[in-house]
């Protein structure tokens, strides 16, 4: 018995501790080590050390030793920003020390430039990346919003909020006065235009390339002064499928801070009251009686219904819904990715939405070891609703200029619940259409579609050999429709009035050939590559429009039902053709010379200038790979360049150079006959617009790339712009398209990119800042000057040498005249009594006249600087990321003042009016006049100037990943708020506005506000599903 | 190797025939809806159409031209309302004489006649190139010549001295070196033109029916005359009026209201008209009736409420009392109130002259008299009475007019007083048909113009013809100074070269 008992303990315990021998050998051991960098055997502190098989982890400490309870078989991830990632079996080990790697892939990546690429350390011109992480949960209507506070130097202004609208965009200030300043847009490799519009849907771009500077965007020659903006859309890459999914859905609104405030009906009474009284007194010199006051404006005290206008054509439930779906396969011979989107975004204005829906398909093929062939096609089609004429700025037919104007006494409906049509238009007070009834009842519908197919064969016969064909096609169909139904009043008109529609369709086909023959060689450690190409591109488009005459009445709102119907139609088009050649060198990565000569003719360009030259140098020296550069801890790479170039802007119409006639219709014998006109004057020598710029710039990495800085300095110089210069009336035009003046922007940018881990937590944020200076050196012909407008009305710039694009000018407003002997002692117009404005005299001649002598500057719309802020973190599975941007130091001119404190009685005002002056002893606020004249009062002045300085808060996400709880399925929430907040001191909604001048719209204008649709703020929440 | 160095030559190959062939598709093109000027003025069809077109720009330069010669006179004046303060510096400082150098409607007139000028110009400059027949080659160059020498006319009487240009100017740049030629100079090159037109152009019964409408001889030869009279040469006009008068084939017409019916354009009594058409909508219709109709009128006046009226040339209590009893004119030409369509009488005056029937809103089909044989006798009468005051010849001319206006023959009219009789029968014969201004600048002096004018003003700042809503007159409003009879150089012009001077006192 003893020996079996003694047994069966023995057993026991051997396997006891065979059992703990067990446990313990399969599930840890303690591991530890040291973790050294490479590139100067100094430890690495914070280094993620992770077990693979388990879900342990822990961090190295100070002097980079690190201790982890793992399995012999177990795999250890080390992982570090700056440093490449690294795995090692454990193996039964027990100490292991690990020597990590330097991560310069940062600098390895390859950057898209135009008509090829480069990798980032090879860059020698001022080229700006845009990072798409932080708006990747934004539902983005247009795609411009992407590049917004992204790049320095690169300013994007959200001139109004209708959905779906494009995004201004200057890349390194004004450089044209006459044609455009928009960027150039290259779509994978096509260029479409200077408008992106709808042409990419924002979440089927993969990156977003700017080239800034003159050595970059001298390739695209006649189109590249104003900068180029290089997207790349999302291919697919080898490996599995792989599908995702991401919906959002969310709501608008437009916070109280951002709405105009105008009187209430009780407010607006007291004023009435108070200024026929005022008036009263003044031309009779006694107190006026009840009984001299108008009944309707005899008792303020009333309590009376109010309208608040503007709150009524808010759309309170706005909502917006974005849709998208990316399915990707990749195997070593063919890449395919599909993508399809759909946007909805109620506009924030009743009436007005946008809806977009976009499929693209890209693939990669490799036919045999020579041969690639890659093939997109894209599909947008989007559909948009604008009743109401909100953005052309005009005053007496916009909705929202309607809804600051009209009688704050009237109701939106009547009694029996039917709109009540006309609003005002009694008591001395103007009459308007009812603004709700505009926006529920008016059409005016555009729908547009948009294909976009371009492929390239790429045949590589040789090492080192590569020919490319590129084949680029677009075509762009808009149709529109508008209908204005009869019961609508019109300005001072109540309905019924002659109900109007039309229906246009303008359709544009584009296609462009690109070959290109690239070769790649060494000698030595020199290398180089040389390519030439050979451009072609042709767009034309067709434009025809009818309109219905005389609707019997609103049953049906097409021109169909019109009896009687007017046609119009246009035609026109543009080619080009053009030769580049570029050389690149590289020796060792610390010598880089880039050469380009492009040479281009256009059809636009006069029969003696058909052809340009543009050529580019570029050279970059990596000064830490000079021997005499001591490696250290800080910075790990210095790389300072500088370019030169000529580029050029052909914006300049199609055919102006050419002399036209045009339709001058009499009647002779009581028939209609035919008659032609002069139109223009010809110009044979009419050419492009000429840009020289230089640029240094100095990109530093510090840190082990943690940090990286580039700082730059630019100076561009704009010559033979486009100019509609003003001749002498007599010669039968008042100006004639010429190749005049110069204008100069030089300046500074700084931008700087921060990565780091903390043990689980991740942060990286870019920062961006640019100080840019405009000034005009020439005009021409003895002018010194050019008025944007004929018109003493609305805001005026000025061009004028010597000074920054696009100033305000007007009178100054220096007081208020608040006794008699001040109009005595001050120089003074006209007109002028108490209480009304006193100007400078600026030509001291001691009077105020009609003209432009007394006229100075009174605002400048440029900002002293610009900036953006970037910052993306996450901790676990959380992540947020936010955008900030601001622009300091510029005004911005106010049109609406010119109407809502007219002090005439016929508008509604603006509560500012409480604030006016009214007597010595109530001066209000001492700044606005509570007393105006016909001549004087409503010309541009100081009193409509307003700083536009902002800092916005533009963008937050945050969103939280699940675990994968399969190895299908991976699940992430968010939530994000578009325009979360701003910090600014401008009354107007949008700081960013820049709209035309609405009593002279064809005028070139900078920093004026028309208060078009305002900008909403959009809250959504979203999920996204990978599987 | 070998197939992939042909592959190389292929694609080369390919690409160097598209180089040589594609260039040229892509790089001239031209505007496919517009003609090019080069390939324009060479055949009579094309001139005609320069011809038409030059005609068809008339057009514009009328609907704005009562602005320059009736609302600166005594004859009219602008419906002041509170609602449309915005044209208190454009034309109501016409009507009160505060007008600046910087002015909307003075620039735009400016603007206008000189993009008419630089089209005549160029087809009188390019048909001598052509190859057309020698009669119609003079009856063009008799149109346009009549046209230009009418635009001169009007530009030194607005302007004084003024820019003579003959020829389209080809090189922009000199154009900055133009200066000013004297009246005197300008008057002489009208008068040229004009006795070069009076012989090319044929009789208005000459014309066919399709070519009715175009400048006939007697156009040329009545402001021949009148031009004579501004420059006072009385003695040359009397022969070209006396031949409009006697050997052209005109008379006046029975009915007063006839002269101005649309359904009776182009009669014979109407010399030269600006021809316009109602009813459809070609873009060549007028809008008289809606200007001159009193704003806010409701369509009482025009027949269509849903169009707005201007109200911005009403007719002074000044004209409407020059009428004499039973003047059957009156009425025709104007009417001193309406009942507005809440029944209310509205104390606001109008012409009448241009109110007809029309079919569609806002187009209507009136024709603007220029020059009709009215006033072809009424300038013959003045000629007559310069040569030989009180003439009886004249006496009788004037008469004839009378006499269809109802009214009896002048009596006890000294020669002293018979100028003083033809300025007024011309002031109520020709009633808003933009003589006023010419008229009162030619019979009177300077001095006495502005003792007159001055007068007008007084009266009008005492009693307004209508009630001014409230507002209130500014401080030199119905001043006029001496220098002010003559409209400022627009400052948009004087700004791009010191050549350009400005008119004294501006």
């Amino acid at each position: 018995m003893k020996n079996r008992s003694n047994f069966t303990i023995v057993s026991c315990k051997l396997l006891l501790v065979f059992f703990i021998f067990c446990y313990n050998s399969s599930n840890s051991q303690n591991v530890k080590g040291k973790v050294t960098s490479a590139s100067d055997g100094l430890p690495v502190p914070n280094v993620n050390v992770i077990s693979k098989n388990s879900d342990k982890g822990t961090i190295t400490d100070f002097d980079g030793k690190y201790s982890i309870n793992v399995d012999a078989e177990d795999i250890l991830i080390f992982e570090y920003i700056g440093f490449k990632k690294l795995e090692i079996p454990v193996n039964g080990r027990l100490i292991i020390d690990v020597v990590l790697e330097p991560d310069v892939s940062k600098l390895d990546e390859i950057v898209v430039l135009g008509y090829g690429s480069k990798r980032k350390a090879d860059i020698t011109s001022a080229v700006s990346e845009v990072d798409l992480k932080s708006l990747k949960n934004v539902p983005v209507s247009n795609a411009s919003r992407l590049i917004q506070g992204q790049a320095a130097g690169v300013q994007v202004n959200q001139v109004n909020g209708t959905p779906g609208e494009e995004f201004q965009v200057r890349v390194r200030g004004i450089g044209s006065l006459g044609a455009t300043n928009d960027p150039l847009y290259v779509v994978d490799g096509f260029p479409i235009g200077n408008s992106l519009g709808q042409s990419v849907n924002p979440n089927d771009i993969e990156n977003i390339t700017i080239l800034k500077d003159a050595a970059s965007t001298a390739i695209y020659g006649a189109r590249g002064s104003n900068g180029v903006v290089l997207i790349t859309t999302k291919g697919a890459e080898e490996g599995e499928s792989k599908m995702s999914l991401s919906v959002s859905s969310g709501f608008q609104n437009i916070p109280d801070s951002r709405r105009y405030s105008v009187l209430n009906a009780q407010q607006f009474v007291q004023f009435q009251n108070e200024r026929i009284s005022e008036n009263f007194r003044r031309e009779n010199g006694f107190e006026p009686s009840p009984s001299d006051i108008p009944l309707a404006w005899r008792f303020p005290e009333q309590d009376i219904p109010s309208t608040n206008w503007f709150d009524e054509i808010i759309n309170n439930t706005a909502t917006v819904q974005d849709i998208n779906f990316n399915l990707s396969n990749g195997t070593n011979k063919v890449k395919t990715s599909l993508s399809l989107g759909y946007l909805n975004q109620d506009g924030i204005i009743i009436g007005n939405d946008f809806e977009r829906f976009s499929a693209r398909l890209n693939t990669s093929t490799k036919v045999n070891d020579y041969i690639d062939v890659n093939w997109n096609l894209s599909g947008t089609l989007t559909e948009q609703n604008n009743p109401g004429n909100i953005n052309n700025g005009n005053f007496t037919t916009s909705v929202i200029a309607t809804s600051y104007l009209a009688d704050p006494r009237d109701p939106v409906y009547n009694d029996d619940g039917s709109f009540n049509s006309y609003i005002g238009g009694r008591d001395g007070v103007f009459g308007y259409p009812n603004p709700v009834q505009r926006l529920v009842e008016e059409t005016n519908k555009t729908q547009t579609s948009f294909f976009l197919t371009n492929g390239s064969v790429v045949i590589k016969p040789i090492k080192g050999l590569k020919f490319e064909s590129i084949f680029n096609f677009s075509m762009r169909d808009a149709k529109n429709r508008q209908f204005n139904p009869s019961s609508i009043a019109t300005w001072n008109v109540p309905p019924p009035r002659i109900a109007t529609g039309s229906q246009s369709s303008l359709r544009t086909y584009n296609f462009g050939w690109d070959n290109i023959i690239t070769y790649e060689g060494f000698i030595g450690d020199h290398k180089y590559d040389i390519s030439a190409g050979y451009i072609l591109q042709k767009e034309q488009f067709d434009f025809l429009e009818g309109t219905g005459e005389q609707f019997p009445n609103d049953d049906i709102a097409y021109i169909s039902a019109a009896p009687q119907t007017l046609a119009d139609s246009n035609s026109e088009d543009w080619g080009l053709a053009a030769f580049f050649g570029r050389f690149n060198y590289n020796y060792l990565n610390k010598y880089l010379f880039t050469a380009t000569y492009r040479r281009e003719g256009s059809s636009r360009f006069g029969v003696n200038n058909k052809w340009g030259d543009f050529p580019a140098l570029s050279a970059g020296w990596r000064i830490s790979k000079e021997d005499f550069f001591q490696k250290n801890d800080y910075v790990n790479d210095i790389k300072l360049r500088t370019s030169w170039g000529i580029t050029g802007n052909n914006n300049i119409g199609n055919y102006s150079h050419l002399a036209r006639l045009s339709a001058s219709n009499y009647i002779f014998g009581g028939q209609l006959v035919g008659g032609q006109v002069l139109q223009n004057f010809g110009n044979p020598d009419l050419t492009w617009e000429t840009s020289r710029q230089i640029d240094v710039g100095l990109d530093l990495g510090l840190f082990n790339n943690r940090v990286t800085l580039v700082a730059e300095y630019y100076n561009r110089i704009t010559e033979d712009m486009l100019l509609p210069v003003q001749i002498p009336a007599i010669t039968g035009f008042t100006t004639a398209l010429s190749n005049i003046g110069k204008v100069e922007n030089k300046g500074f940018e700084f931008a700087a990119t921060y990565r780091e881990n903390f043990g689980d937590f991740n942060i990286s944020t870019n920062f961006n800042i640019a100080f840019n200076r405009n000034e005009i050196l020439e005009i021409n012909r003895g002018v010194d000057q050019i008025f944007t407008s004929n018109d003493y009305y609305g805001g005026n710039n000025i061009f004028r040498v010597g000074e920054p694009v696009g100033l305000l000018y007007g009178f100054v407003v220096e007081g208020i005249f608040e006794t008699e002997e001040e109009i005595a002692q001050f120089p003074s117009h006209p007109g002028n009594t108490i209480g009304t404005y006193r100007y400078r005299d600026v030509n001291g001649d001691g009077e105020i006249t009609y003209d432009r002598q007394d006229w100075d500057v009174i605002g400048n719309p440029n900002p002293d600087f610009t900036w953006g802020l970037n910052v993306n973190m996450d901790y676990k599975g959380f992540d947020m990321s936010f955008g900030f941007m601001g622009a300091q130091g510029y005004d911005l001119y106010r049109n609406v003042d010119h109407f809502t404190m007219n002090v005439d009685g016929v508008f509604n005002t603006s509560t500012d009016m409480l604030e006016r002056w009214q007597s010595p002893e109530n001066p209000g606020g001492g700044y606005w006049a509570g007393t105006g004249n016909f001549q004087f009062t409503r010309e541009a002045s100081s009193r409509f100037v307003y700083d536009a300085s902002h800092v916005w808060f533009r963008n937050i996400t945050i969103g939280y990943t699940f675990p994968k709880f399969s190895d299908l399925v991976g699940l992430r929430l968010y939530s994000t708020i578009e325009n979360v907040a701003i910090i600014t001191d401008y009354p107007g909604n949008n700081p960013q506005a820049n709209s035309g001048n609405p009593f002279n719209p064809q005028t070139v204008t900078v920093g004026i506000d028309n208060d078009v649709f305002p900008i909403p703020r959009i809250y959504s929440f979203g999920l996204n599903l990978n599987f | 190797m070998k197939t992939i160095n042909k592959y190389k030559l292929i694609i080369l190959g390919l690409v160097s025939l598209c180089i040589l062939s594609c260039t040229d598709d892509f790089l001239e093109l031209s505007d496919p809806t517009s003609i090019n000027t080069t390939d324009f003025y060479k055949n009579e069809a094309q001139i005609k159409e320069a011809v038409n077109g030059a005609y068809g720009q008339l057009q514009n330069i009328f609907d704005n031209q009562y602005i320059f010669n009736e609302l600166i006179t005594d004859n009219t004046t602008v419906q002041i309302t509170t609602q449309d303060r915005g044209q208190a510096n454009r034309i109501e400082s016409i009507d009160f004489w505060t007008y600046a150098p910087f002015h909307f409607n003075i620039n735009v007139m400016f603007e206008d006649t000189y993009n008419n000028l630089l089209n005549i110009n160029t087809i009188l400059k390019r048909i001598e190139g052509t190859d057309i027949d020698e009669n119609k080659k003079n009856q063009y160059k008799g149109e346009m010549l009549f046209l230009r020498a009418f635009h001169y006319y009007h530009l030194t009487q607005y302007f004084g001295d003024i820019f003579l240009i003959l020829e389209p100017i080809e090189d922009i740049d000199s154009s900055f070196e133009i200066t000013r030629t004297s009246s005197n100079e300008v008057y002489n090159q009208v008068i040229s033109d004009l006795q070069d037109a009076s012989n090319f152009l044929p009789r208005k019964s000459e014309y066919s029916s399709e070519d009715i409408g175009r400048v006939p001889k007697a156009a040329a030869l009545t402001l021949l005359g009148k031009v004579y009279l501004t420059v006072g040469s009385s003695a040359d006009a009397i022969p070209p009026l006396r031949t409009v008068v006697d050997d052209l084939g005109y008379s006046l017409l029975n009915n007063y209201s006839d002269i101005f019916d649309p359904s009776n354009k182009n009669h014979s009594e109407s010399i030269f008209e600006i021809q316009y058409q109602g009813g459809n909508n070609l873009g060549v219709g007028s809008e008289f009736a809606y200007i001159f109709a009193p704003f806010d009128s409701g369509g009482v006046v025009t027949g269509f409420p849903a169009v707005r009226t201007f109200g911005w040339n009403q007719p002074t209590n000044s004209i409407i009392n020059a009428y004499e009893d039973g003047d059957l004119r009156k009425d025709v030409s104007l009417q001193e109130n309406y009942i507005d369509p809440e029944g209310q009488l509205q104390e606001v005056p109008y012409i009448n002259k241009y109110m007809n029937e029309h079919s569609l809103p806002g187009v209507t089909d009136d024709n603007w008299p220029v020059i009709r044989y009215a006033e072809a006798i009424l300038l013959l009468a003045e000629a007559l009475n310069e040569q030989s005051p009180g003439s009886n010849e004249a006496i009788q001319l004037v008469n004839q007019v009378r006499a269809r206006a109802g009214l009896d023959p002048l009596s006890g009219v000294s020669q002293a007083n018979l100028k003083e009789a033809i300025l007024k029968e011309r002031r109520v014969e020709l009633a808003f048909e933009n003589h006023r201004w010419f008229d009162l600048k030619r019979f009177l002096s300077t001095q006495e113009l502005v003792s007159f004018l001055n007068a007008h003003g007084q009266e009008e700042l005492a009693d307004p013809t209508i009630d001014r809503s409230g507002v209130p007159y500014n401080p030199d409003d119905y001043i006029i100074e001496p220098h002010e009879l003559i409209f400022p150089i627009p400052e948009s012009q004087l700004l791009l070269t010191d050549n350009i001077t400005q008119n004294p006192g501006y």
